[in-house]
């Protein structure tokens, strides 16, 4: 992995720990804050706000799209791989190749296209229905952003598997002892 | 397009290996296209499903279960159940399903709960010599409660889709993830004694207190979780996320699993989780659309009117397909896909709708376990580096005993129905 694609992960990583966090705090604190409606109200004329939800919608949705790309990277997304691991390498290597080519295509384009939902959201100026009337196409741009980097990490796995080829990139049967299971759970 | 050469294309890409987020995305765009439906409604789909409260519980639930294993909470409930259960014939298989059972009142996933598990209790299994096979069937088999007990994010999906109540959902879970249990640690006791497993290690009373006392905190987070949503204090997606914060303060302060500065990066890694899912799900929920549309539902309306099935041939019907597609689907996959078909033969075959996710809940907790995709099996796989088919042998026994359990809870739906309707009348 390169120094560049590390700090690359680190980002998505800040991006997704950071949003998910506050969307947490979000909704634990309309909880509580919604038991004291009555003596805010009451004492210092504060109503809680009608946007908690919805923004901590906006910020899992983020958190949890962002995500998909690092899934790429390392080959997460979950899949049927018992039957490929029984063909021969060369059989694996060109089904790999059509999943990476495939990949790449379909992540482009739902970018793409959600990059269209994103134009129509702004060309109609569609708003949320709370009193934060917030931008709806903010919210939909993690559609096009997700994909596009899940579409970056298909096309730099592609290029890999095909010019810095290794036999780790097909498909791989786990083997390991008792003993080695027990050894790692103690290390 | 005839649905024939979909499900070909269908099959031949999960075949071939290709991730199921992809399989069923890619299928489903180039069905929008061959209808003549604009591309962009495909991405306007995904975004529109994605703007709902209910959904956003899954995160939250997959965030308190990676807390609880990563901060030490797992490991609790795992000493607590063992100073009860531990000193038995083949007492740490019994720990798994005693620990399972608790960890399922907090999780909502089987992965997350085969994982935690997984992890405390396979090597420690094999170092007391229990054969690998029967280690990873018991941990694997046990991992499925996680969606029967409640909270459960396959019967939040159920939920979106049919528009049922969630904590009656959840409660018709209770008996039957039970009663699972129960076969469970039946099967153990009757497996160990045969192969004449030793006794484990009795624990103290001095140790038996403490241990006890140390797994309150953790025992705190399903009466949080379930009590919140049953008194009306908080909605589902609430009780997910002050669960999770309570995971991360108990793991922080009691535990002390993790510090303060690993929380973010596992919020980042249960996001990550969480989103091997989500991709999923918006894969499945566009597929879904094109069933809907292609007409199907109709045709099996259809079918049942001219054949003039009964009730129980339709779920017989019913099972046998689920069965056949939790082989090589993801769960929440297989509901996507299926409820919408079949929610409109319910009402006029007089079966409940609750009734009827129990039924496909415990369908799709044999999807876990049964290959090519059954992703218990991937999951003790990986933690275990055994190779797939040592699991799946181990998971055998137990797979046998859920369809005994299939058969009895889609035949005696009092199973599932006597506590939704004890507490929510008819």
């Amino acid at each position: 992995m390169t120094r560049f694609e590390r700090i690359w992960n680190r980002v998505e990583d800040a991006i997704m720990g950071i949003f998910a966090g506050v969307a947490l705090l979000l909704i634990c604190s309309e909880v509580v804050l919604r038991y004291f409606s009555d003596f805010m109200r009451d004492n210092f004329d504060l109503r809680l706000p009608d946007w908690g939800a919805e923004v901590t919608i906006y910020l899992t949705v983020w958190a949890m799209l962002i995500a998909g790309s690092q899934l790429v990277l390392t080959g997460r997304h979950i899949r049927a791989d018992l039957v490929v691991r029984q063909l021969p390498p060369n059989v694996q290597w060109a089904l790999e190749l059509i999943n990476l080519t495939m990949g790449l295509g379909y992540c482009a384009l739902v970018a793409w296209f959600g990059w269209k939902v994103v134009e129509f959201a702004q060309m109609l100026d569609e708003r949320s229905e709370s009193s934060l009337q917030f931008e709806l196409w903010i919210f939909y741009l993690i559609l096009p952003i997700s994909f596009g980097l899940m579409a970056v990490r298909y096309f730099i796995r592609l290029y890999r598997f095909l010019f810095r080829f290794e036999r780790s990139m097909l498909f791989i049967e786990h083997e390991g002892t008792t003993e080695d299971i027990i050894e790692r759970s103690q290390s | 397009m005839h649905p024939v050469p979909v499900l070909g294309a269908f099959f031949t890409m999960l075949a071939i290996g290709m991730p199921i987020f992809l399989v069923l995305g890619a299928l489903s765009l180039f069905l929008f296209w061959h209808e003549g439906d604009p591309l962009i409604a495909f991405s306007q789909l995904f975004i529109d499903h994605l703007n709902s409260q209910t959904l956003i519980a899954i995160p939250f639930f997959v965030m308190a279960a990676t807390f609880m294993n990563r901060g030490g909470i797992a490991k609790a409930l795992v000493d607590c159940a063992y100073s009860w259960v531990g000193g038995l014939r083949g007492g740490l298989a019994l720990v798994c399903v005693v620990a399972t059972t608790i960890f399922a009142a907090i999780s909502g996933s089987s992965v997350a709960t085969a994982m935690a598990m997984g992890t405390l209790l396979v090597p420690a299994m094999l170092e007391k010599n229990y054969e690998k096979h029967f280690a990873l069937g018991v941990v694997g088999a046990s991992g499925t409660l996680g969606i029967l007990i409640p909270p459960s994010l396959a019967m939040i999906v159920y939920a979106i889709i049919a528009e049922e109540s969630v904590p009656r959902l959840f409660m018709a879970g209770v008996i039957p993830g039970l009663l699972q249990a129960g076969l469970f640690a039946a099967f153990i006791m009757w497996y160990t004694k045969r192969k004449n497993y030793p006794k484990g290690e009795a624990v103290s009373s001095a140790e038996f207190i403490r241990v006890n006392i140390r797994a309150i905190p953790a025992l705190t987070l399903p009466v949080i979780i379930l009590g919140g949503i049953y008194s009306g204090i908080v909605t589902v997606s609430e009780a997910a996320g002050v669960a999770s914060l309570v995971a991360i303060i108990i793991s922080l302060t009691i535990y002390k699993g993790c510090t303060v500065r690993e929380v973010l990066p596992i919020i980042a890694e249960s996001m990550k989780l969480t989103a091997a899912i989500i991709f999923i799900i918006l894969g499945a929920l566009a597929f879904g659309h094109w069933i809907t549309d292609s007409g199907m539902a109709d045709q099996l309306i259809h079918f049942v009117v001219e054949n003039e099935l009964s009730a129980w041939q339709f779920l017989l019907l019913i099972n046998i397909l689920m069965l056949f597609l939790g082989m090589f689907l993801e769960v929440i996959a297989v509901i996507l896909i299926t409820v919408p078909l079949v929610l409109p033969l319910l009402e006029p075959l007089g079966i409940s709708p609750i009734h009827f996710a129990v039924v496909i809940t415990v369908n799709m907790e044999l999807a876990l376990l049964t290959p090519p995709v059954g992703l218990n099996l991937y999951v003790l796989s990986s933690i275990s580096r055994a190779p797939v088919d040592q699991v799946t042998k181990g998971v055998w026994p137990f797979i046998v005993i859920m369809l005994f359990l299939l058969g009895l809870i889609t035949y005696v739906p009092e199973i599932s129905m006597f506590l939704p309707e004890l507490v929510y009348g008819k």
